[in-house]
């Protein structure tokens, strides 16, 4: 594999999968409502004909997203995932899709792992039917519990997303959710503060008095006590808003914590990777639906070129935000051709000594690290529990830290 | 031309009274510009005078008139600005006419500002001619405001004008009764030179023009003047006058108004107000009436980004010559770093230069809230002006502090006079006088600390009052008060530019205010901060700002990276524009908020 470029060491694929069956009050993802799902497939595969040499093949993980892709009948699903092996994918490769509970019965489960699935992620958000009836959620708990069971009992590898911080929640509900969950056979929570996103139903309903308004106070109280119950459920925290049994981590979600690189296909999907000169690129399909399947090919795309300067302080920035794998600034620094300017080592120090991001230095990089001590270490830097409450402001200081020209 | 053919007339009106529109119409009326020239308020120069449709600067035109007596007349018209802070060179502008047109809306009667104005022209002993205008509008009520002016000012308005000088009624009635009414001017071609700068201002093309009525004597081209004040002399290059275009003289003589243009490099040494002699044959006298005008109002003006504080010096500097009245020097905020503090003739004076910094140099700045300057008297007996409340001594060494304050008259509908006085009561104001002008009209007289007024005083008149009160005042001397110094802590440390002077009764309560509106103002930290007001070390009210608990955007997959990256960064540039005080950020908005605190 040495003719891999560094940029595209690891490598996925994303789909996106626009259909929803109906509109979630929080969402400000793209989807369309009502549309048949007819002929998607079709136009992917015309897609990806034309795109695939944008990435190097095999890639490790393939990953649907939406929308809510379990729209699509097991039929479908299981075309796409021949599709892309088409083009390559390792053996052990994570296939990997978000499901809706509602759409999840043992035969749909079972189409799943037969069409070479091998892990799906569940858009639960709550096994409290208060907490469900809040967000405005078609499914209770029952019919969440039924989908968890038959996901992990057709041998899928289960997560579900959970938000959390939802106002006039119990106390406890994070406890009993967690319990349930991996009780269930769950390995992977995505656990998701309440975010109102502008343009969402949420906005009007608070605006109308329908909804009360989020208190950050009580929501950084739910997240604390979920960073704090967690471990007890074995899931250790590697992500600001992921969980895992150690080993059921998402291999693609790294993907964009790490500098991976990753094939968009779909209306709305973005991909991404670092050239050869270090320069981070990376495409938006803005066509929605309709447009893009009328040519899916040459649908309308923004493209985007960050200089390697800058491309490093994006990568660090968020790469940070893997709480265990972390990032290693002057691997990254290497990967994009450029070196870590002074600025960026300041911003990682002033961090660390508020507590908010750790580094393990590596032994073998000499006397010590930071600037003005042999060279900068090749420590691996992430942010710690606490840090994890804080990643915005560690963000913005990384992304600012600008050296003065000359 | 001989001076019994010479009028030299002003406009007086009050804002919105439509002195501008009648200056256009007379120009209209005797040609001076033709209709493709004529662009509203022609005489509003700057593009901010036009747009707030205010007069900043005197101006002055010289036009023909062929009168119904079958002679070619020379009118002077001379602009005067209308706004209190620019009474000084009101009085000068009028101090260079024998008469004035006094223009009064016919529906709105007469206001404080007029009232104002007419005094300094009946002062100078000017022949006044009263236009009642908008005569057109269905609200006009000719009749009583012809009997308002006659109660107010004692004029003798039977022949008043009706006029609508956007309609073009009653203009040429105007012209002949200039003609008729003012008196030509008096003076001696041959007698020693004596003229009145009544406006200077710098070209960068000419240097400084200076706007003069010759009163005596003669000014040509080659000649040596003397600017009386400072007895610097200088050779005249040109003289001239406005048609309302430049156009070039052999000479300017007794009686004329016109330019002069005489190598001048610094607006200072044309003072509005002084006398210009000949250098040879120097007057023994300065013509009466020159001071020295003073700022009454101070504030800091500091650059919002730190790298434009030398643009700021320079921009500064060229308004000074421009500007005779603006004063400024430098001023180091712990909070704001380095900027001016700057003087200005009034809140108007100040909202202008603001204003003018920002539009025509393309500035960013922030103005801390305006203040005057006190007089603090120290137990060793010297006396320190203190113009930055940050400056004040410690208390214990001051034996006492004055604070200039001023005569307000406030003319209102009847209806409003409770609320009016109640607002004066509140603002530490001793009443002088109160009269019923008509039956509705009243005219209220209050001595207040000029301090309470600079704040925003004149929003509150106009509120309380619905807008009909009209505002006027002078400044009246000192008086002692119980005053302290009212400083704002944030974490412990004092935010310099949030210090106010209040009185010691009010003091506690506008501390508590300044603490509830920092409150909201400064974005919380990873830390508790408390925000504090304190006289000398006693704290009197105390906000506690809860510590930010996460900042953090739960979301971040392939497609919300780019998003979210350029989100940070541009929250993070907006966090550059915030100060710095200890570790805490504080928004500019807060400094702003110190001038709304009641």
């Amino acid at each position: 594999m040495n003719e891999v470029p560094t940029g595209r060491r690891a490598r996925g694929v994303y789909l996106h999968v626009p259909f929803c069956r109906r509109r979630c009050s929080y969402c400000d993802f793209y989807f369309e409502v009502g549309h048949p799902t007819a002929g998607f497939v079709a136009s992917v595969a015309l897609e990806a004909q034309a795109r695939h040499g944008e990435l190097v093949w095999p890639a490790q993980t393939l990953s649907l997203g939406g929308g809510t892709p379990s729209q699509l009948g097991v039929e479908e699903l299981a075309r796409i995932v021949t599709r892309v092996r088409h083009f390559g994918l390792d053996d052990d490769a994570e296939v990997a899709l978000e499901v809706n509970p509602e759409d999840v019965d043992e035969a749909f489960a079972h189409g799943l792992r037969a069409a070479g699935f091998t892990r799906a992620s569940v858009g639960l958000q709550s096994l409290d039917d208060d907490v469900l009836l809040w967000l405005g959620r078609a499914h209770d708990r029952a019919r969440g519990m039924a989908a968890l069971r038959a996901l992990v009992d057709a041998g899928l590898d289960v997560g579900v997303d959970l938000i959390v911080g939802v106002p006039d929640e119990r106390p406890t509900r994070v406890d009993d959710d967690l319990a349930r969950v991996v009780d269930a056979g769950v390995g992977h929570v995505s656990a998701y503060v309440l975010t109102i996103e502008p343009g969402t139903p949420l906005v009007q309903l608070i605006a109308r008095g329908r909804r009360r308004r989020v208190d950050d106070d009580a929501q950084a109280t739910a997240y604390e006590r979920f960073q704090d119950r967690a471990p007890a459920h074995g899931l250790l925290q590697y992500e600001v808003s992921s969980w895992a049994r150690p080993g059921r981590e998402s291999r693609h979600n790294r993907l964009y914590w790490q500098r991976g690189a990753y094939l968009g296909l779909g209306p709305g999907a973005h991909s991404f990777y670092v050239d050869d000169d270090g320069r981070a690129r990376r495409r938006h399909t803005t066509a929605r639906l309709e447009a893009w399947r009328a040519d899916p090919v040459r649908a309308a795309a923004e493209h985007e070129a960050l200089d390697p300067a800058h491309s490093l302080r994006e990568a660090v920035a968020f790469g940070l935000r893997d709480l265990q794998a972390g990032v290693d600034p002057a691997a990254l620094a290497r990967l994009h051709r450029t070196t870590v300017g002074p600025a960026v080592w300041r911003a990682l120090e002033a961090a660390r000594s508020r507590g908010d991001v750790s580094v393990d230095v590596d032994a073998a990089s000499g006397p010590g690290f930071g600037p003005g001590f042999g060279g900068p270490a090749a420590g691996r830097w992430r942010l710690t529990a606490r840090g994890a409450r804080f990643a915005d402001g560690v963000a913005r200081d990384v992304l600012g830290a600008v050296d003065d020209a000359g | 031309m001989a001076s019994e053919l010479i009028r030299n007339f002003s406009i007086i009106a009050h804002i919105d009274h439509g002195k501008s529109t009648l200056a256009d119409r007379i120009l209209e009326a005797t040609g001076a510009l033709t209709q493709r020239e004529m662009q509203s308020q022609f005489l509003d120069k700057m593009e901010l005078e036009r747009e707030r449709g205010i007069t900043i600067k005197a101006q002055a035109v010289r036009l023909f008139y062929k009168a119904d007596d079958g002679k070619t007349y020379n009118l002077n018209l001379i602009d005067t600005p209308g706004h209190v802070d620019f009474n000084y060179e009101v009085s000068r502008a009028l101090g260079a006419c024998e008469g004035a047109l006094l223009v009064v809306d016919a529906s709105q009667g007469v206001e404080a500002q007029t009232l104002a104005n007419v005094y300094l022209a009946l002062d100078g002993n000017l022949e006044i001619v009263p236009v009642l205008n908008k005569i057109d509008l269905p609200s006009a009520e000719p009749e009583r405001v012809r009997k308002e002016i006659e109660d107010i000012i004692g004029l003798d308005a039977s022949d008043a004008i009706p006029a609508s000088a956007k309609a073009g009624i009653g203009i040429h009635e105007i012209l002949e009764a200039v003609v008729r009414k003012v008196p030509p001017p008096r003076g001696s071609v041959d007698a020693p030179l004596a003229c009145l700068i009544f406006d200077s201002w710098f070209d960068s093309y000419r240097g400084v023009v200076v706007l003069v009525r010759v009163f005596e004597g003669t000014v040509k081209p080659g000649m040596k003047v003397r600017f009386m004040h400072n007895g610097k002399d200088f050779e005249v290059q040109e003289v001239g006058a406005f048609t309302p275009h430049p156009a070039k003289l052999t000479h300017l003589q007794a009686g004329e108004s016109g330019f002069i243009i005489a190598n001048v490099k610094d607006v200072h040494d044309a003072k509005v107000g002084d006398t210009v002699t000949s250098a040879s044959n120097p007057r023994p006298e300065p013509l009466p009436g020159f001071k020295e005008i003073q700022p009454v109002v101070y504030a800091g003006v500091f650059p919002i980004d730190a790298a434009d504080y030398e643009d700021l010096k320079e921009s500064l500097a060229k308004l000074k010559l421009n500007d005779a009245a603006l004063k400024f020097e430098p001023e180091t905020s712990q909070a704001l770093g380095f900027g001016f503090r700057v003087g200005f003739l009034g809140l108007l004076h100040m909202e202008i230069v603001q204003e003018r910094l920002e539009r025509e140099f393309n500035l960013d700045l922030i103005t801390t809230a305006p203040t005057v300057v006190y007089k603090a008297h120290m137990l060793d007996g010297s006396v320190v002006d203190v113009d930055n409340p940050s400056r004040m001594p410690d208390k214990v060494k001051i034996e006492k502090i004055e604070e200039p304050i001023i005569i307000a008259s406030i003319h209102t509908p009847s209806d409003h006079v409770g609320a009016i006085i109640k607002l004066c009561e509140e603002r530490r104001g001793i009443q002088k006088e109160l009269n019923y002008i008509t039956q509705t009209r009243v005219m209220v007289k209050y001595e207040l600390p000029l301090a309470e007024v600079v704040f925003d005083f004149f929003d509150k008149l106009k509120t309380v009052s619905r807008g009909y009160a009209s505002f006027d005042y002078e400044l009246a001397g000192l008086r002692e008060d119980e005053l302290v110094k009212v400083d704002v802590l944030v974490n412990g440390d004092v935010v310099d530019a949030l210090s106010i002077i209040a009185h010691r009764d009010r003091a506690q309560s506008r501390g508590r205010v300044l603490c509830e509106k920092m409150k909201e103002l400064i974005p919380k930290q990873q830390y508790q901060v408390a925000i504090q007001a304190a006289i000398g070390g006693k704290i009197i009210a105390r906000e506690t700002l809860s510590a930010l608990r996460k900042d953090v955007t739960a979301k971040c997959y392939g497609g919300d990276i780019s998003r979210k990256r350029k989100l940070l960064e541009r929250q993070k540039e907006g966090k550059k524009r915030m100060r710095q005080v200890g570790s805490v950020d504080i928004p500019q908005e807060a400094f702003l908020a110190v001038l709304k605190v009641d």
